[in-house]
Formats: C-alpha cells, structure tokens, sequence
C-alpha cells in the first residue's frame, strides 16, 4: 500500500515506513499540515535543524481524476513564522503518487555548510548525489540538466539560488510538461527551508511503479464523471470558457473595473495601463507572434481546465511561461510597470533565481515607494533580481527577504501585509471578504486560503455583496472548504465549478472517498476543512500568534483607495468570528 | 451621458476597438434601465455576459436604473467569471 519517504539530511539518510494511523486519511495540505502539527516544534527556527519540508500530493492525485495534478509543499514559514502550506501544478504530484508515496518528510540539518544534495527517487528508492554542479544555477539551466542526465520526462522539485541564500521569499520550482521552471509553491518562503537542509533539487522518476491504489474502482468512475462533467459545463471552466481563452490574467479587466485592482503599491484600485497587460492583451500577442506560445495550456497532465499559457518572443520562440493574474499584476500595476514584454522577463527572472512572484511584485513596489527605483522604473526592477538577489548582495538579501522586511530597511508605512505575507492581487478596501480571508487564514495575507472573490465579485457560489463588511461566515466557510480542496490534490480552479453544480461536489468528495475507501459525502467537507484550520490554527498559537496577529495593516483602515474611496471597516470582532468554532 | 466600457468582442462597438486601450463608447438617456441602454446599442443580451455598473458587479444589473453620468462595464459571455 502506499508508504512515506522519510529523508534525513544530517545523516543522510533516506527510508521509507508505513504511513502512521494519523496521517492515513490524510492527501496534500492535510498532510503537510497534520504532520507539520505533530512533528514540528512550533517555536523552532524554520531554518534550523527541527524544522521539516513536508511534501504531498493530493488524495486522488496520479489517478484517472481530472485537473488533479497539485504537490503541496509545508512545514514552519519562515516568511511568516506560521505554518505554510504552498502547493503547485507540474510534473511532481503524479510520479510522487505514483511510485505508491503519500509523502515524503525532509527533516535534519547538512553537517557541512555549503553543500548541497539531489536527492533521486524512483521505484527502486532514494538515494543522495552531489549537487555541487548545480549550486548556483538558476532553474531553468537546472531542469535542462536534470532532464538530459536522469531522463526526460522526470519530475524536477527545486531551488534557485535565492533558496540556497536561505532569502525568506524563496520558493519551491516544479518542472511543467514542458520542462520550464514555470510552477512554484511559491508562498512562505519554503524554498529557504529546502535550502537550509541542503537541498537543491529532487528528481522524481514514476517508471515502473506500482501506481496509486483505489479502493473502490466502481465508484471512484462514477465520481470522476460527475466532477468531469460539472467541469466541462461551468462557464468559468468549461473549453473555450473564461480560463482556458484567457487564463487567469482574463481578471485584470474584471477588477480594474470593479475598482479593486491594487495599482502603485495599494495606493489605486485601477491602473491606467491595464489594457496593455490584461489578459485580452496577452492573448492577442501571443496569438499575433505565432511559434510556440498558446494560451490554453495545460500545467500538469490530465488538466481539463488548461488556463495555463505559454508567453513569447516577437519571434515567437519561448519567452515565458506563466503569465499568471497574479504575478502580471504584482510586478506589473503594483509596480506601475504597463509592458507585457518587461513582465515576462521579471515573470521569468522570478522563476530562474527562485521567488515567489506575488511577494517578489509586491516587495518591488514597496522599495519603490521607499525611493530606491521609480514606479514603472521595468530595467531597475530587473537589475535588483538578476544583479542583486542572484548574486547574494546585501541589498539582494533585502528584498529577497520579502515586503515586510524590505518596508523596514526603507522606512515605508504602506506595506500591505499581515503574518509577514504580502497581499495578492485584490483590494481588501474595495472587496472585503477577502479583506476578511488576508486577515484571518492562518497563512498570512493569502487569497487562495479563502478565495470571496468568487461570490463577491464573481457571484459563483451564491451571491454576496463586497462592500458588505459582515464577512465573517462567508470567509470561514470558503477557508475550510479550500482546506478541503487543497488535501484533495484537485486545483482550486475546480472550486468554481463545484461551488455552483452540486453534482460536480459530490464528485469531488466521492472520488476522495473512493480513493481512501472512506464513506465521505458532501457533509464531510466542512467538517474535514476545520479539522485542517484547527491543526494549523493550534501550530500558530503555539508559535506566539495571537488574534492581534488577524488584522489588516492599519493604514488601510484610514486611507481610502480611489476611486471607490472606501476603507477596510470589518470590526475586530467580526474578524474573530471568523474562527470561533 | 452614460458612460458605457466595453471588453472583448463587445469592443467592436467604440470607436477605439483595440485591446491595449479602454473602448469606450457612450449612450445619449438621461435615465433608462441598463437593459435599455443595451437595447439602444444595438447589442443583444446573449452578447453581453457581467455587467459593472459604477464598478459594482451586479447580477440583476438588467433592471437596475441609470442615469448620465453612470459608467457601464460590459464583459462578454466568454470572459464570465460570474455564474448567475
């Protein structure tokens, strides 16, 4: 049955057990975090040598299951010094499940300092190579090398030199079908703790493996059905619907117009150059420079949603790959920055030398505001990640440390954080719920963790009305039934279609039930989300957080952001509400 | 004057039809009901998918009033990321 790869990096040592009783029923974020719950000190350094990297996927992750190709990655962040759970698309997730592995905890410290390990499993084990050829690299020469020595085809998970800097706004690479550094878990700066324990890269080889065991086949196929159907009909998902023509970037119009398109570090809810970034513009040039770009890309096998895409050159050959909503508008508006052409090469300046897009964007602006570059200043930003964060420089080291960290060294008071994660692309002040989710998930400032968008702005999943601040059971509501998808191994995406099909949900639960032989319904959701929240709430607690830590950064609360002009007025007490249960 | 933003096929409407910049086009009613305002532009409803209406999403926005001044965004079917 399937088993747990246990890695120790002071000994060097790598074996594999039975999956204890408490993890049995457990996939992807509720792993990582049930485990990070019980094995991890809660006031240990996330860089020291007691805390662990946790990697997961997914349930029904390396089955028949439709867009259910998601590796989640955790442990202690040491970003925020909560617990983390970031996860990603790409090749891991399945070749991971697919090899009979639930999970594979990374634990220990390297006796010597400097020295970095690959570590290679396939269905003959897991054994250490010397990565020293690689220190250094950036992940896209890493993942051409890693394919022509061990196979192409592998799965590749690692780091780029800012992981092995241990900079806090490092994160994790996993190789997409197309061998492209393109997926990251990038949020947390898990990438340092990958880093810390001397790990540069772990390749994933599925050949030959057992595959991953189902239960109960018969009802694991009519499940799938069901989710693929709802899938394929929900406009937000369906071919040929908003995602796979456009990809996320089709939000950029949609939340310029409602007003809640941070601009200029949070300073403006609509960006005068949106046009030119959107995802209406992406799709057009794409389109117009032919060769290998496309949109409707897939980021794992078995995808059916396919929202990915694939940017190029005016020649059309490979520039970058993804031009996500979010990383457009963190080192795009949030940085005044209004060129397709300067955001892909951040976009892949980002993937190569290892950071976290979002944070990455948001830490620019905030050193923009602090007078080091000018807003829309593209050839500075550039140079700070190639010249500065690349090279381990001192000011490299500060704005590869995040937003938080880079608002101090400059004296800025606008930071848009909360736990020390910088705010994703949507504007608290005009949105509130999700305003509510940054405040309260027990990762920091974290649009997945709770994504309100969908009913406030979006309206799936029933109506809500975003400039409403009573937000408190919507977000608790949208934060557990996340927490459930993010064990499950299916992509968030799925939750626009199973929040509004109710047949879609039950496919969702079912396939997990099948999989596991459990007898979950759609009842079990809520339940099983909590179950997550109060491991990662009961980790954050004892790590210090208190719910002072659940708050919005004060400035939003006195500043009105134009042009709605509105500031965040959820209650404190109403933000606690969101947990109290 | 109801100031009417336009996204996707329903560009094709302004005057400035290209992606990069805001398509903008306006209706001449002092008051009328968005739906009227739809009608007046010679748009079918099946074209038109969410609709902004003050930067304010709304999903019965077809009767709602509005009046000069007002700013309509309209999205088309294939950019919805609402379902109503």
């Amino acid at each position: 049955m399937s088993k747990l790869l246990r890695v120790n990096m002071t000994d060097l040592k790598a074996a594999f057990e039975e999956v204890p009783e408490p993890y049995r029923l457990w996939g992807g974020r509720g792993f990582t975090s049930m485990v990070t719950a019980r094995e991890v000190p809660p006031n240990c350094h996330p860089l020291g040598p007691n805390n662990k990297l946790v990697i997961a996927p997914g349930i029904v992750s390396g089955t028949a299951a439709p867009t259910s190709g998601r590796t989640s990655f955790g442990g202690k962040s040491p970003l925020t010094g909560t617990i983390k759970e970031s996860n990603a698309g790409g090749l891991s997730s399945q070749k991971i499940a697919r090899l009979g592995i639930k999970g594979i905890i990374i634990e220990g410290h390297p006796e010597e300092a400097g020295k970095f390990w690959l570590l290679k499993i396939n269905k003959d084990g897991a054994e250490f190579l010397p990565a020293t050829d690689l220190v250094g690299k950036g992940m896209y020469e890493v993942c051409r090398t890693l394919w022509e020595r061990h196979g192409k085809g592998v799965a590749i998970i690692g780091i780029g030199p800012a992981g092995e800097y241990r900079l806090t706004n490092a994160g994790i690479c996993v190789n997409d079908p197309e061998n492209t550094a393109g997926r990251y878990a990038g949020r947390g700066g898990m990438g340092a703790v990958m880093g810390a324990k001397g790990l540069k890269a772990i390749v994933i080889d599925d050949t030959g493996g057992p595959g991953v065991a189902v239960a109960d086949q018969t009802r694991f196929r009519a499940a799938i059905k069901k989710l693929t159907e709802a899938s394929l009909k929900h406009d937000v998902t369906k071919k040929e619907g908003a995602l796979n023509t456009y990809g996320t970037n089709v939000l950029a119009n949609i939340m310029n117009e409602a007003g809640g398109y941070p601009t200029r570090n949070f300073s403006g809810g609509r960006f005068e150059m949106v046009g030119q970034i959107s995802g209406e513009a992406a799709r057009e040039i794409i389109q117009k420079r032919g060769g290998v770009g496309t949109t409707g890309h897939p980021c794992h096998p078995g995808c059916i949603i396919q929202c990915s895409n694939i940017f190029t050159y005016p020649d059309g050959k490979f520039h970058t790959s993804v031009l996500e909503y979010e990383s457009v508008w963190a080192l795009g508006a949030n940085c005044g920055i209004g060129n397709l052409d300067d955001i892909a090469d951040l976009v892949w300046a980002c993937n190569d030398v290892g950071l976290d897009t979002i944070e990455a964007g948001a830490t620019i602006a905030v050193a923009m505001e602090g007078g080091l570059l000018e807003f829309g200043d593209a050839q500075g930003a550039k140079e700070l990640i190639h010249e500065d964060v690349r090279h381990g420089t001192p000011l490299g080291r500060i704005i590869g440390n995040g937003t938080e960290f880079t608002g101090r060294a400059f004296g800025v008071v606008r930071v848009p954080t909360v736990k020390g994660q910088a705010m994703p692309a949507y504007e608290p002040r005009v949105v509130k719920g999700i305003g509510v989710t940054y405040a309260t998930s027990t990762m920091g400032a974290d649009h997945t963790a709770g994504y309100t968008i969908a009913p406030e702005i979006l309206s799936v999943g029933g109506k809500a009305d975003p400039f409403n601040p009573q937000k408190a059971e919507l977000s608790r509501a949208f934060q557990s039934a996340t927490a459930f998808i993010d064990t499950s191994g299916y992509c968030l995406f799925d939750a626009f279609a199973v929040l509004d099909i109710p047949e879609g949900l039950e496919g969702m639960v079912e396939s997990c039930a099948a999989v596991l032989g459990t007898n979950w319904t759609v009842n079990d959701i809520g339940p099983l989300g909590i179950e997550v929240l109060k491991a990662e709430r009961g980790f954050n607690e004892a790590a210090g957080f208190t719910k002072a830590h659940d708050r919005l950064p004060e400035f939003m609360k006195y500043e009105p952001v134009p042009p709605h002009n509105t500031t965040f007025d959820v209650t404190d007490e109403d933000l606690d509400k969101v947990h109290a249960y | 004057m109801i100031e009417i933003h336009l996204y996707g096929r329903l560009r094709r409407l302004a005057a400035q039809s290209g992606v990069h910049r805001p398509s903008v086009t306006w209706v001449d009613l002092p008051e009328g009901t968005v739906a009227q305002v739809i009608e007046a532009l010679g748009v079918e409803r099946e074209a038109v998918g969410n609709i902004f209406v003050n930067g304010r999403y709304d999903p019965a926005a077809l009767d709602q009033t509005v009046r000069s001044g007002d700013r309509l965004g309209l999205f088309p079917p294939d950019m919805r990321m609402l379902y109503v």
